[in-house]
């Protein structure tokens, strides 16, 4: 590994590091300054009864001073103790264990919708004929401004009357099962992203159909198919994969939307769900996760930049 | 084209009808498809055939009919009327959010391009910060906090959206303030403040434009999603997102024009508002990348 | 966002618009019908096959906790009902029998209630049932440090105590009739002690389980998923037939409309209208409809404004017209109540007859009369009015009920505001003024699980009331109410409870829109349990089996 590595990771690392804590801070504190007594949430809706209240509080900290509940949720969290759900009175890591899988199979069935199809859309718009590429971006630019929840409703009018190619509701189980069951969601939630990335790729492909070393390449005599693979889509997958990453960074919260739609028991219902009824320990603790897979994945897609344009790595910070 | 009558150009507006003449056919449709939209809003009251929240027993999932162009959903209620009364909703919740994230990005973009060092550094590190929180989170988080309702989704978003606009404009602010005439007008003395308003904002106008209007149709889409999951507007108030999750049950039951016909509106809307954003943006040479 | 400038782009999208428009209008049916009303049941056929396994379905989502104390809801009382049982049982009309107490007798004038148990019944670990966990388990209801739900029912119990090997004795600082029907719900339930003091906080949550003596017995939680039961084949009354079961959790319409009618649901209690409605048309499995203590009503949250006066609910009450209400909220799953105590609170106690006698000859305002109501409304001066009406959030039947009181209201002059609450903050209002203030009226769906028409009259019609926020006081209504329940004679309970309630009933302090059905799907197939709402508190699946066709 050369030095211009090292630092390059290094930096990476470093920054995502500081982003979560501080970003852990900013959730914890959100949450603690929220209007309304937690102790009461925990109680359950009924008579709240003062010698209950003081032992909840006792039991979850609520009267410690604030630095000392974020110092032990922090620790909880690097040691794998997320707390205590207000809502179900079990761990929250047994609620986000039994949720997590769906969530993660759902977000990477979404993403290689968005990559797989996206990409290929956007260079047959850009390569193949006019029709193809008006087709393509009328259905594009329609897709663009569907929101998840929009294409999902769509989904359901069609597969719950007439057309039963897949289940309209559920999580499914094995891995077939659940796959079959996640279609759907996926489609709803990949279909905004994936018509962006489609725009993206077709033009950053238009951009390199026309470059100089394309043009070297060609009159060198070399086939198109070739030259398609080898220069044009090389030099532009750079920006179609930055688009791709902060695309497949943005499913995680879209997740909230496509499993409430669908009736999917993952981390994003859990957390629609957490949110309606104040359970601040689970509340907490998905945002958390959402936001360090957003970041995560976003320093994912800048290594892989690298990987490919290795200038990349001797970037100083931001312009 | 030198510096100064670059700057020269770029403040002459054209006439609105030489600029609807410019527009392609589709263009020209979208804007007359959104105005009809806001006019629609704008004029609810007057226009609505019935009112939106009176139920009607016997009426209810009635087809199209004379009272009832698109029908009535399961209580009865009037379905244009509702559509119309929702998008008042539907329209000014990112409205809000583009009147407070506009001023707010503006101020942010500016006291970091002028003052540049430490200062420059703190806004930076804190949008960068704030760039890790999807919108929907930040806006779910809150309604967690603050209960469902109207404002605290939209308080959310307008603080997810202002990093975006602050980050775009900084650089476009950086590249102005290094102008020579920016120079030539200090050392004439003129305070920073006048030179901000006077010059430097509206070279800045096109770009505020064009992420406002981006703004926007991501503001729709989040809100709209944000009152379908029921965190945002409650049922029965007439709003698109609302609509849509109302009327969910009822698709299962083989009546899915309710929530149908609210999605549509609102994916047509955003449509709308993206291709009048893409237009304005290649007239203003502002190119993807810098979005 | 791109640009497209071609024409043939333009006709596209156009083309592809209308297309989607003309596929919605295409779907516009009149599915607002109501559906075929079948004649209501408190059970089905008791099953005779065994069947290996079945899916039942939770409409309301995913159960907070299994441990009989803290069960308050749909899908907790459905779950835990069949594992844990209670001293007394609760048959599908609502009658209490013999249950784990063979005989649950009143002495000393009601001061009190000697309770034998039923002997040779052992829990799921083999381990017997006593008297020593009879006394634990009252007990540890009866504690309000547990944060159990049913402390209230203890007011007046001074001592629970073990008086021989299978006989624990109650005593009472006044006799209390409905004690007794209490103990045919949770406030009745038997757990192991020694297990229940091993697991503690973490008993009835997905790591801690139960031990109880029901026909059931726990098997596992997966949290998000299911709850699993399988046959407990040394149930002391009875066999079940039903090797498994697994409870799905559904809190969706759509989703459980569409398991149950794809026939991945075996079966499921407490339908929504919508997915009921959905599912009549369908041949894979039969609706069933039940008598229910459940129903649709709105009363005063505040001691002041319109919302306390009598007149104006009144008004409101002669206004709304029940009857559409019935057909187009509740699509004909629903019954005209003219009072907030169902029927069927008292339909199974002995003196039925003279509850049923009062119930007759209360009005019925099932047709609406609006100039009374208008001079009601001027009379207490409130016209031009706006009132604040709470509903809870997520409820479609409530949201649609709401707008239908709203749209009553404002043809007699009185705007209603609707405030939707989300669960949390809703329950708070129930025990907190600050909670209440700003607001008139809370519109809800409430019930009782256990029968006894002193459950919700005392809460509403004394002075301290714990649901009684207009202030309203009526010294006879006390003393009556007080004299129903301070006896242990049926029928001296009856005729002291009818005339106290021929006085409140007039104050309207709820006003009672409709009795809803109890709605049970069950699959080709399948059959036996109780249509009746008896499945709140008894093990429902006891009698559940196939049909052999």
């Amino acid at each position: 590994m050369t030095l211009a590595w090292a630092g390059f990771l290094g930096r990476k690392v470093g920054v995502l590091v500081v982003t979560l804590l501080i970003a852990s801070l900013a959730i914890f504190l959100c949450l603690y300054l929220a209007p309304g007594d937690p102790a009461t949430v925990i109680a359950g809706g009924t008579k709240p009864n003062p010698a209950v209240l003081a032992h909840i509080r006792l039991e979850y900290h609520l009267d410690d001073p604030w630095w000392q509940q974020y110092l032990r949720w922090l620790k909880g969290v690097v040691t794998g103790d997320m707390g205590t759900s207000f809502v179900y009175h079990t761990s929250v890591a047994s609620l986000l264990r039994a949720r997590a899988f769906s969530t993660a199979l759902l977000v990477m069935y979404a993403g290689a919708i968005i990559v797989g199809v996206g990409v290929a859309a956007g260079v047959m718009s850009s390569l193949r004929g006019r029709f193809a590429r008006t087709i393509i971006n009328v259905a594009t630019t329609i897709a663009m401004g569907a929101p998840t929840f929009v294409v999902a409703v769509v989904l359901i009018t069609i597969f719950s009357t007439g057309l039963s190619w897949f289940p309209i509701y559920g999580s499914g189980s094995g891995l077939l099962g659940r796959l079959d069951h996640l279609t759907l969601p996926a489609i709803a939630l990949s279909l905004s992203f994936l018509a962006y990335v489609a725009s993206i790729t077709r033009a950053a492909v238009d951009e390199e159909k026309s470059a100089e070393h394309v043009d070297t390449a060609r009159s060198r005599g070399l086939r198109e198919r070739l030259i398609t693979r080898r220069h044009v889509l090389r030099n532009a997958a750079a920006p179609i994969l930055t688009v791709s990453g902060i695309s497949v960074a943005g499913l995680f919260s879209g997740t909230a939307v496509a499993e409430q739609a669908f009736g999917v028991q993952g981390l994003g219902s859990l957390l629609v769900d957490a949110a309606a009824k104040k359970d601040l320990a689970v509340v907490q603790m998905i945002s958390l996760l959402m936001v360090a897979a957003f970041v995560i994945v976003n320093v994912l897609v800048d290594t892989i930049n690298a990987v490919l344009d290795p200038r990349l790595t001797m970037e100083r910070g931001r312009a | 084209m030198t510096e100064l009558s670059k700057v020269a150009v770029r403040k002459r507006q054209p006439l609105l009808l030489r600029r609807f003449a410019t527009m392609t056919p589709l263009i020209r449709i979208a804007s007359a498809v959104l105005l009809l939209i806001v006019l629609a809003a704008v004029l609810a009251p007057l226009i609505a055939p019935h009112d939106p929240t009176t139920p009607n027993a016997l009426d209810s999932f009635g087809g199209p009919s004379g009272s009832h162009l698109l029908g009535a959903d399961a209580s009865g209620r009037d379905l244009l009327s509702r559509l119309i009364y929702g998008a008042r909703l539907s329209l000014a919740g990112p409205a809000v959010v583009v009147l407070l994230m506009v001023p707010v990005g503006v101020l942010l973009a500016l006291l970091a391009a002028w003052r540049g060092g430490i200062t420059d550094g703190v806004i930076s590190r804190v949008i960068d910060i704030l760039f890790a929180f999807p919108g929907l989170i930040l806006a779910i988080v809150a309604v967690a906090m603050f209960g469902a309702g109207f404002w605290a989704p939209v308080i959310a978003l307008t603080v997810s959206y202002v990093p975006v606009l602050a980050r775009v404009l900084r650089s476009v602010a950086l590249k102005e303030r290094n102008l020579p005439y920016v120079a030539a007008l200090q050392v004439q003395g003129v305070s920073a403040i006048r030179i901000a308003v006077r010059h430097l904002i509206p070279n800045l106008l096109p770009m505020i434009t064009v992420q406002a209007g981006v703004a926007f149709g991501y503001a729709m889409l989040d809100l709209a999603a944000i009152s379908y999951l029921g965190l945002g507007l409650q049922p029965p108030t007439a709003d698109w997102g609302v609509m849509v999750s109302e009327g969910q049950s009822s698709v299962i039951e083989g009546f899915p024009q309710e929530s149908l016909y609210a999605a549509v509106m609102v994916l047509v809307t955003v449509v709308c508002i993206n291709l009048i954003g893409g237009w304005f943006a290649e007239r203003h040479d502002i190119s993807e990348a810098d979005l | 966002m791109r640009n497209i400038r071609n024409t043939t782009t333009v006709r596209l999208a156009a083309l592809a618009v209308a297309a989607a428009v003309g596929l919605t209008a295409c779907g516009a049916g009149s599915s607002g019908s109501t559906i075929k009303k079948s004649a209501l049941r408190t059970t089905t056929p008791a099953g005779t096959q065994s069947v290996a396994a079945v899916t039942w379905g939770l409409p309301d989502g995913e159960p907070t906790s299994i441990d009989p104390i803290l069960v308050g809801a749909s899908s907790e009382m459905t779950v835990s009902s069949n594992m844990c049982e209670n001293l007394l049982a609760l048959q599908p009309d609502f009658s209490v029998e013999p249950g784990l107490a063979t005989s649950a007798n009143w002495s000393h004038g009601g001061k009190t209630l000697t309770l034998d148990i039923h002997p040779g019944v052992k829990f799921w670990d083999g381990k017997p049932l006593t008297a020593d966990d009879v006394v634990y388990s009252l007990q540890r209801t009866a504690n309000p440090k547990t944060g159990s739900y049913y402390t209230d029912a203890f007011a007046h119990v001074t001592s629970i105590a073990k008086t021989g090997p299978l006989q624990v004795t109650l005593s009472l600082d006044a006799p209390d009739y409905q004690l007794r029907n209490a103990l045919a719900g949770a406030t009745g339930n038997v757990v192991e002690k020694a297990y229940a003091e091993k697991q503690g906080k973490k008993f009835g949550t997905v790591a801690g389980g139960l031990m109880c003596t029901g026909p059931y017995k726990f098997v596992s939680w997966k949290s998000g998923d299911s709850i699993t039961m399988v046959a407990n084949h040394d149930y002391w009354n009875g066999t079940p037939k039903v090797e498994k079961i697994t409870f799905r959790f559904l809190g969706d319409v759509s989703t459980l409309t569409s398991a149950l009618r794809a026939g991945t649901i075996d079966g499921a209690y407490d339908l929504p209208i919508a997915a009921a409605v959905a599912l009549s048309k369908s041949k894979v499995g039969t609706i069933y409809r039940g008598p229910s203590t459940s129903s649709l009503s709105f009363g005063p949250t505040s001691t002041t404004g319109p919302g306390a006066d009598p007149r104006v609910r009144t008004a409101l009450d002669l206004a709304i017209d029940k009857q559409a209400l019935i057909k187009s909220v509740l699509r004909g799953l629903g019954t005209i109540q003219r009072t907030f105590t169902a029927p069927l609170a008292w339909s199974g106690d002995p003196a039925a007859a003279t509850y049923r006698a009062a119930y007759d000859a209360l009005p019925a305002d099932d047709t609406p009369n609006l100039t009374e109501a208008r001079k009601l409304v001027k009379e207490a001066g409130a016209e031009g009015k706006t009132l604040v009406m709470v509903i809870p959030a997520g409820s479609t039947t409530e949201t649609q009920a709401a707008t239908l009181v709203q749209a009553a209201a404002k043809k007699i002059g009185i705007t209603i505001k609707l405030r939707t609450l989300q669960p949390t903050p809703f329950s708070a209002l129930f025990y907190s003024p600050q909670a209440r203030s700003g607001t008139d009226f809370v519109l809800t769906i409430g019930y009782q699980e256990v029968p006894g028409p002193l459950y919700y009259a005392p809460e509403f019609a004394t002075k301290d009331g714990l649901y009684n926020w207009s202030g309203y006081q009526n010294d006879q209504v006390t003393k009556l109410l007080n004299a129903a329940r301070s006896t242990t004679d049926p029928e001296v309970s009856a005729k002291n409870f009818n005339q106290a309630q021929t006085i409140f009933n007039s104050a309207r302090l709820q006003v009672t829109l409709a009795g809803l059905d109890s709605l049970l799907y069950l699959k080709k197939g399948l059959t036996g349990a109780p249509a009746s709402v008896a499945y709140y508190s008894s093990p429902w699946a006891l009698h559940l089996g196939g049909t052999g066709k």
